[in-house]
């Protein structure tokens, strides 16, 4: 499992997030909760905790194709061997999802893309974890997903988290 | 994350597929605005054509931009996980779009790291490596493939 190398990392060992942005349909809430949860049970000294003050969020904007990134992840600052002090997870409603959303035209339940999966992804990398994309990884870090397709936390990406937040 | 594509899906997607060379890279591209108050740092490298296995309808110059999210240097790391790398000297395959908002002869790459294969001479003949084809496939074999993706050949053994 990848952890990059400049350093960077909360060094508060939380990261305080809102949940409730334009963009992120209400209804996506308990979902993005299990999916900060998800990291929450990993054992590792680091916590997503909701806090609707937070600049750090979790935002919801239809991109178009994008060359297929249906989610991606941003944290500040950029300067190497700094602490990190926030991050936005962006979804792209473009694609389809489970549970899907209100602006988005519905897709068969096959096609979109597993809600509570992708965002623990990118919240891997809020985290500041990096893709795991070795030849038959089944990790939730692995970099690529198909719709329909559930993951949860493998033993390689709870190494990471407790490694990077022991 | 990226939306997980088999080779077809690749082949029929990418506006352009080409084999070239990478003369230069990681020039600052500045930043690509992406909604309100959220934008990612981008680079830029010029891609040498060699070859074009998949032509879209315009025409497209011999030494194109490649555009690439993420940015690095000495005062600024913002690397976007699951983007392809770009080497400069390296021989790659590049499957190619126009998705973001990019210039007249700037492309940026489908898939991100499932878009991007490197070439690499090895005993004798050229093979291909990347994420979407298995390890012992030559360059022939992998044009091969992408013509059958793209319905204009038919598909023979690989490796």
């Amino acid at each position: 499992m990848p952890i990059p190398s400049d350093g960077r990392k909360w060094t508060t060992n939380e990261c305080r997030i809102k949940m409730d942005p334009p963009g992120l349909d209400p209804q996506w809430r308990p979902t993005v909760l299990a999916a900060a949860d998800m990291w929450n049970a990993a054992g590792a000294n680091f916590r997503f905790v909701e806090d609707s003050a937070s600049s750090n969020h979790v935002a919801a904007y239809d991109l178009g194709r994008w060359n297929g990134w249906i989610a991606l992840t941003q944290t500040r600052p950029k300067t190497p061997n700094s602490a990190l002090t926030s991050a936005t997870v962006l979804v792209n409603l473009h694609y389809g999802w489970n549970p899907s959303h209100p602006s988005v035209q519905s897709s068969p339940q096959g096609q979109a893309y597993d809600l509570q999966t992708v965002v623990a992804h990118e919240l891997g990398h809020a985290l500041h974890l990096g893709d795991d994309n070795s030849p038959g990884s089944t990790a939730l870090m692995k970099g690529s997903i198909k719709p329909g397709e559930v993951r949860n936390l493998s033993r390689d990406d709870t190494s990471a988290i407790k490694l990077l937040y022991p | 994350m990226l939306a997980e594509f088999t080779m077809e899906e690749l082949c029929q997607q990418a506006d352009l597929i080409v084999e070239g060379h990478v003369k230069d890279t990681n020039i600052s591209k500045g930043r690509l605005i992406v909604a309100d108050d959220i934008s990612i740092a981008c680079s830029r490298h010029v891609v040498v054509i060699d070859n074009i296995l998949k032509r879209p309808k315009y025409q497209v110059a011999s030494q194109i931009f490649v555009v690439t999210l993420g940015a690095t240097g000495d005062k600024i790391s913002e690397e976007v996980e699951g983007e392809a790398k770009l080497e400069k000297g390296k021989d790659v395959i590049l499957f190619l779009s126009k998705d973001f908002p990019v210039g007249q002869a700037e492309y940026t790459i489908f898939g991100g790291f499932q878009g991007k294969y490197a070439v690499v001479d090895l005993r004798h003949d050229r093979y291909v490596f990347g994420a979407l084809v298995e390890d012992g496939t030559t360059l022939k074999n992998f044009r091969r493939i992408v013509k059958t993706n793209l319905g204009q050949g038919t598909l023979t053994a690989t490796v």
